[in-house]
């Protein structure tokens, strides 16, 4: 099948998943966002290009890898490894040579057809309700993988389901829509500058697409919400996506509370964490912000 | 059903519960007094007779105990958890542990019994008519010097297996309550009138068909004891509704067990106290109570038919049963409660799955059991949930909402792999649909099946391995048994490493088979129970206890642990040493033998953990290495005769099994550093689980094509993201999806290797939520 050389970046595949659409499903994790989030917590879904992680946790100090790398881009300082960015090209032959797993490269160019190897191998256990959802990144950065991805997911009879940011030319999503079945979609900000501050784009194109999406009729959405401290956990910003979400024909939303087990991955990556230092939402404040939310008669469900 | 009776149940089960879990439990000498005192009497008789008439003089004497609140009554003593004394198995751990040798009773690191001076001084007293007469005395008298030296190297372990009954098993309870236990006693005496005495085989037989009344005849005396204890109790009682409740209790307890049941409530008294007496009369664990739901039905229907019975009543009488299932407790010796850790007994209930006609048996019998076990959650009994493509949607939900409580329970079995594999074996398909678990993950044919189709000796396949990497000399003790083909340094390829582990394991098992055939001989002649023997097919029939060949079927097993680890280690030489040669077996050996502390040693360490694959994870490098070196222990082990062998079961051979408990931690104590990166000392894996913390990137489909033998445990944990969302639908949970397909069709090199073993079922146990990458953490089994 044609689709099935298509080509894309991925930086996971997760198998025996249950909280990302209906039943036991497999995530494809694509790499790139044109996002920003301060708060993302993956962090190492954000480039397009594969990069280097350094887990310093798991380093034994042994320097093979320093000897392993033809550019130089490797040098120990103190107790640790420090990766000069500058000159390492994700090549990945440090990684190969980490006897402790302390070096690892983030994201492998990978095909339709080889993705699907490994989705096949729990169609047994998919039932009537399982399937494929290619997650990020930002399924539709690269659209074209994203949509043979799910054609050939859809061609074997699985259910199909992305998770978006929704930030991508509708030239790049409507291809898609043919073979979807759930949207997973996030709504992160109703305030168009208040989303350009947290994550560094404007929501417009964002409510666009999702007004397409919604009008279009062909795929099931499912609006998830983000509470994110300092952001949007307040009343206002979550009425405000509420009316949103309820202009859009939604009747429920998934609220996902901010949690911090990226933390570790941005160390990794030599980045800042910019959300570092916040604290989690408690279970009593989760449970109030489905007040905003109720009030405009939506469903709420933590998690999803 | 009303709120009010919902209310009276929830708190009559939480007073009898915290009844039974307020204090420690206490250790007895009533029975071990009693037994000694019968066995002094009956000096010189057969010794099936003094059996019986040793359980006749304990059921006659033991104390009586009712508790508050109880419908179900009948205890193993005074104390409502009272753990009696079996002398005639063993009592050199006995005597050690009275002086506080490793620990005191209540001192324990765990499973602790509180004991009094007067019982200490009892027990003290009766030990020296014991010693040189007991079951472990007269094994170890006889055992070849082989294999106490591989018990010495802990290659193979026998903690409670000398030292105890032999349990695992699931007798006649549709008899029981059918036919009642006087019927069952014509039975044998119709059988012993009918004896031909002229003929030596039958001459044989009437030892035992003599004994059998008697064990019975005491078993429902025991039981006119408690009607009389209760009607005492009632006599006495102020509170008219307590009054009323022991009135009942009088009135069923002098029918039953003696009688056929006539309604559910006598069913279920008759069922306890046949339990009971099993325990009472020998101290093996796993005595299990098969399909309950299927046999306790026929009494539900007929009372809420009759307006005599609601759910709601019905729920509470199976609750106060499951708590006297929990009131059984088991004293162990120090050395044995290591391995099966957290006071197990392993009583197991099976529910569901389909009739032998192939209907789907679930019935509303099945939902009380799954009711009562959400809400009266103790670690007694296991549940087993028969699971096949007809339950029903409903059946199914239940179970996962129950899984989902946390309580590891109810555990999931596969008819659509078990019972090909029964009638593979030689089963009916009739007695084949008819299966049952016992004790943890076991599977036996109801009322059928002999003592043990797992719960043997254990098998350390991390030290086997140890030995086979270092031409069988144990780097411990020094001890060779069994000279290989070489160690790490000398081995010339993959091959030679395959060779040196069958040498050794086929060595091994030799002295495995050696033991337990040993101490089955033993326990014919010692230790026979004869009540218990009366209660399974076809042992009246052929006027034979179970031990000489009484039951139908007898298949038995051992136990086994570190299946992972063999796995993993096999893979990490093959690839690493010999493919990739990133190192060398000269510097392995070494890394070994320092418990990786030389100044390489942690880069090797973690090359190993790190660079070759892990079993568990669907990967076939290693998964298919798991299958030839834990298949070449199937294959083999099945081709061993048991000491029944030819003398009436069909069977009467070993099988394998991957049954663990907790052995894999005091097994793995003796085993030094393999090669999968793990370090001297610690655990192995358990059944065939990923080593731990080793199945990291678990598909559900990753599990049933793994090895297995006649007992699998293995934890399923989704990817659930611990991030205090909902838990999984039930439609999200693997085991809906257990699927044949998994297991053979679209693999012929796994079909071959399901065929070598030939009994394999996957096993869900409780599922948990985790965080991603998280390790499994040890559940109970």
């Amino acid at each position: 099948m044609a689709f099935s050389r298509v080509q894309g970046v991925v930086f996971n595949i997760q198998r025996y998943s249950i909280h990302d659409g209906p039943g036991i499903r497999t995530l494809v994790f694509v790499k790139g966002c044109p996002l920003r989030c301060g708060w993302c917590c993956n962090p190492e879904s954000q480039r397009r290009e594969p990069e280097l992680g350094y887990m310093r946790s798991r380093c034994i100090g042994c320097r093979r890898c320093i000897d392993s790398c033809g550019r130089g881009a490797l040098v120990f300082e103190g107790d640790g490894l420090r990766i000069l960015r500058e000159r390492c090209d994700a090549c990945g032959r440090c990684a190969v040579a980490c006897a402790a797993g302390a070096l690892e490269v983030f994201g492998r160019t990978v095909t339709v057809e080889e993705v699907m190897d490994e989705v096949r191998r729990d169609t047994p256990f998919y039932g009537s309700g399982g399937g494929l959802t290619v997650s990020g990144g930002e399924p539709f950065s690269q659209p074209d993988f994203t949509a043979a991805l799910l054609a050939a997911a859809k061609e074997e009879g699985l259910t199909t389901a992305v998770e978006t940011s929704g930030c991508a030319p509708w030239e790049a999503i409507s291809p898609a829509l043919g073979s979807l079945g759930l949207v997973l979609y996030d709504l992160k900000h109703a305030d168009p500058d208040r989303h350009r501050e947290g994550t560094g784009a404007s929501n417009e194109l964002i409510l666009e697409n999702l007004g397409k999406l919604a009008a279009g009729g062909r795929a099931r959405i499912r609006l998830r919400v983000p509470l994110i401290p300092r952001f949007n956990a307040d009343p206002n910003s979550l009425a405000a996506m509420a009316r949103v979400a309820r202009d859009m024909g939604m009747t429920e939303v998934d609220l996902l509370p901010y949690h911090l087990l990226g933390t570790s991955k941005y160390k990794s990556l030599d980045r800042e964490y910019p959300w570092a230092g916040v604290e989690r939402l408690t279970d009593r404040e989760i449970e109030e912000m489905r007040r905003p939310f109720e009030s405009a008669g939506l469903g709420t469900r933590i998690g999803g | 059903m009303t709120g009010e009776e919902a209310i009276g149940r929830r708190e009559r089960i939480a007073r009898l519960r915290d009844c039974m879990l307020e204090r420690m439990p206490e250790i007895s000498a009533e029975r071990a007094r009693l037994l000694t005192e019968s066995y002094k009497e009956t000096d010189g008789a057969p010794m099936v007779i003094r059996r019986a008439k040793a359980l006749e003089k304990i059921l006659s004497n033991i104390s009586v105990l009712i508790l508050p609140d109880e419908l179900i009554v009948g205890s193993q003593g005074a104390h409502p958890r009272t753990a009696q004394i079996f002398p005639e198995y063993c009592v050199s751990w006995l005597k050690r542990e009275l002086d506080g040798d490793p620990y005191n009773f209540w001192e324990r690191p765990g499973d602790r019994f509180s004991i009094s001076r007067e019982t200490i001084r009892q027990l003290k007293e009766i030990i020296p008519y014991w010693e040189g007469r007991t079951n472990e005395d007269r094994v170890m008298s006889l055992l070849p010097e082989s294999v106490k030296r591989a018990r010495e190297i802990d290659a193979i372990h026998w903690g409670g297996h000398v030292a105890a009954g032999d349990g695992h098993l699931i007798v006649d309870y549709e008899a029981v309550i059918n036919e009642g236990l006087d019927g069952i006693r014509a039975r044998a005496e119709r059988a012993l009138e009918g004896l031909d005495l002229t003929d030596p085989e039958d001459l044989r037989k009437r030892p035992f068909l003599t004994a059998v009344p008697i064990a019975l005849k005491a078993a429902v005396e025991f039981a006119r004891r408690y009607a009389a204890e209760a009607r005492r109790m009632a006599d006495r009682e102020m509170d008219p509704r307590r009054k009323r409740e022991l009135q009942e209790i009088a009135s069923t307890c002098e029918r039953v067990p003696a009688s056929p049941a006539t309604t559910f409530r006598e069913a279920l008294q008759s069922v306890w106290f046949t339990q009971l007496i099993l325990q009472i009369e020998s101290n093996g664990h796993s005595v299990s109570l098969g399909r309950f739901d299927q046999y306790m039905y026929p009494f539900y229907r007929r009372d809420v038919e009759r307006g005599i019975l609601t759910y709601e009543r019905a729920l509470e009488l199976v609750q106060c049963f499951y708590v006297k299932l929990f009131s059984v407790v088991k004293l162990r010796g120090w050395n044995h409660t290591r391995y099966v850790a957290g006071h197990p007994v392993f009583q197991n209930i099976t529910i569901g799955g389909q009739t032998a006609r192939g209907d789907d048996a679930v019935n509303e019998v099945t939902y009380i059991c799954l009711d009562a076990m959400a809400e009266t959650k103790l670690t007694q009994p296991s549940l087993s949930a028969r699971w096949w493509p007809g339950s029903p949607a409903r059946y199914r939900k239940r179970c996962a909402e129950v899984i989902r409580l946390g309580l590891g329970q109810p555990a999931l079995f596969n008819d659509e792999v078990i019972v090909p594999s029964l009638v593979a074996r030689g089963v009916t398909l009739e007695d084949a649909s008819n299966y049952a678990a016992v004790g943890c993950v076991e599977i036996g044919v109801p009322a059928k099946w002999g003592y043990c189709p797992s719960g043997r000796c254990h098998f350390n396949m991390g030290k086997v391995l140890e030995l086979a990497l270092n031409n069988g000399r144990d780097r411990r003790t020094g001890i060779q048994l069994c000279p290989g083909n070489g160690d790490l340094a000398s081995f010339k390829s993959f091959d030679e490493v395959m060779e040196a582990w069958r040498i050794q394991a086929e060595y091994y098992l030799k002295q495995h088979i050696i033991f337990d055939n040993l101490n089955e001989l033993t326990k014919e002649e010692l230790v026979a129970d004869v009540f218990c023997s009366a209660l399974l097919q076809d042992c009246i029939g052929r006027g034979k206890t179970i031990h000489q060949g009484g039951a139908v079927y007898d298949f038995i097993a051992g136990q086994q642990c570190g299946t992972a680890n063999v796995a993993d280690s096999l893979a990490a030489i093959k690839k690493l040493v010999f493919e990739e040669r990133v190192i060398t077996g000269t510097e392995l050996a070494r890394a070994l033998e320092t418990n990786f502390e030389g100044p390489d040693g942690e880069r090797v360490r973690q090359l190993l953990l790190n660079k070759a694959p892990k079993f568990g994870n669907d990967d076939d490098y290693v998964d298919l290495i798991a299958r030839d070196a834990f298949g070449f222990y199937v294959e083999k082990v099945n081709t061993y005769k048991t000491v029944k062998y030819g003398r009436g079961p069909t069977g009467g051979m070993w099988q394998a099994s991957t049954s663990t408990v907790s052995a894999n931690v005091p097994s793995g104590l003796a085993v030094g550093a393999t090669p999968d990166g793990r370090k001297a000392g610690d655990p192995l894996a358990e059944g065939c689980s990923p080593a731990q913390g080793r199945g990291t990137s678990l598909g559900p489909g990753s599990r049933p094509e793994r090895p297995a033998g006649r007992g699998e445990v293995r934890r399923q944990a989704p990817q659930h993201n611990g991030l205090g969302g909902p838990a999984p639908e039930p439609e999200a949970l693997p085991f809906v999806a257990f699927d044949r397909r998994r297991t053979g069709e679209n693999d012929r090199r796994r079909e071959g290797f399901l065929r070598t073993q030939g009994l394999a079922h996957p096993i869900q146990r409780g599922l948990r939520g985790h965080a991603e990458g998280c390790d499994e953490q040890p559940v109970e089994v």
